[in-house]
């Protein structure tokens, strides 16, 4: 199992912090081609 | 910018938005400072294309140093609907790499560019290079950077790259402690917004969601790059105006010769970007961080590589490796009993 997949099941408040405002942002909609 | 360009850009963005309801052109001003072409002449580069953007179907954007920035530059940013992004390094002793034209620091008048903003009340994101120096003291970087009234912060660990080739790429280690002090400060400042984390929240809220296959349903951007000669190169702006004979230079084709529309149809013939694709399916084959990745930037591949066809690149380790790494370190002590 590599980092991505134990971090798609993990529990820790890190994990709660990061995603808090995901739900709103992707619902929200908000460093073309698509041959 | 000549305006045989502008006109042949605005053609060009008629047509691409035309095609399908709600289709919009994001119009960026970048490379060097655009504000240094002066009001009058960037009041002329913009009002061609005023009947799109009055039909919302055109945003402008502008990536800036501020140095410039008076008021009435505020006056026309905000009647014009600019997006605007200012590029600052951090407090004065972690600035000192960003010097204007005369070789001097330019820190003290992006602080009275950034203020007139404010001022002005225009949002404005910032982005920061994470040097040497800052990339050990995240704390103050970020202090700073919130303090300055930004929407979002984005963080670009340095890289070996274009024409900054003068400085030493951080090593993993620092960038992986970098990465855990940051998410610790951002759990202290949960108000402010970092670019990095929320990419990789939202990647993690669908993972976690059963949704996974909406970041994976990801279409590659070519952020067609114009030059002022009408020159358009894809994939990553960087690659315009490089010398690079196998790859045609990078242009992909001229505004003036025929319409983006026509250039981006024809894209998948040209080496380079035929390269490109070759490279992302390596990555998906070979990574195990691509899943979140999607695969390295076509500009650091070439530049660290010389070609596009390769795989990991400094920016992957430090940006993408190293904060999924030190994710990974935090979750570890928080279930440890």
């Amino acid at each position: 199992m590599n980092l991505l997949e134990l971090l798609a099941t993990a529990d820790a408040p890190v994990i709660d912090h990061l995603t808090a405002h995901s739900h709103d942002r992707i619902a929200g909609n908000s460093d073309w081609w698509n041959t | 910018m000549p305006g045989e360009v502008i006109t042949a850009l605005e053609k060009s963005a008629v047509e691409l938005t035309g095609s399908s309801p709600g289709h919009r052109l994001d119009l960026v001003w970048h490379a060097g400072e655009p504000l240094a072409v002066g009001l009058r002449r960037f009041t002329e580069l913009v009002v061609p294309f005023e009947d799109l953007r009055r039909q919302e179907r055109l945003h402008h954007y502008v990536q800036t140093n501020a140095t410039l920035i008076t008021d009435a530059w505020c006056a026309f940013l905000n009647r014009y609907g600019f997006r605007v992004g200012v590029s600052i390094d951090g407090p004065a002793t972690l600035n000192a790499q960003r010097i204007d034209r005369k070789g001097h620091p330019a820190f003290t008048r992006i602080t009275r560019g950034i203020a007139r903003l404010r001022h002005a009340g225009i949002p404005f994101s910032v982005i920061a290079v994470v040097t040497a120096e800052s990339i050990e003291q995240p704390e103050a970087l970020l202090d700073f950077l919130a303090g300055l009234g930004c929407r979002t912060i984005g963080l670009n660990v340095e890289e070996a790259e274009g024409v900054n080739v003068h400085r030493v790429t951080p090593v993993m280690t620092r960038s992986v402690t970098f990465w855990r002090r940051t998410l610790a400060w951002s759990r202290r400042n949960p108000e402010v917004s970092i670019r990095e984390l929320a990419r990789l929240g939202d990647y993690l809220h669908l993972t976690r969601t059963g949704q996974g296959e909406r970041w994976a349903a990801r279409l590659i951007d070519p952020i067609p790059t114009i030059s002022v000669t009408g020159d358009v190169t894809l994939l990553s702006p960087e690659l315009a105006g490089t010398e690079a004979p196998p790859y045609g230079d990078f242009k992909a084709g001229n505004i003036l010769d025929e319409s983006l529309t026509a250039i981006l149809a024809g894209a998948h013939r040209l080496r380079y970007v035929r390269e490109f694709v070759t490279g992302l399916q390596a990555c998906e084959a070979t990574c195990q961080f691509f899943d979140f990745c999607r695969g390295a930037q076509a500009g650091n591949r070439y530049f660290e590589n010389g070609r596009l066809d390769t795989t990991e690149t400094d920016y992957c380790r430090t940006s993408r490796q190293a904060l999924i790494t030190a994710l990974s370190d935090t979750v570890r002590k928080e279930e440890t009993p």
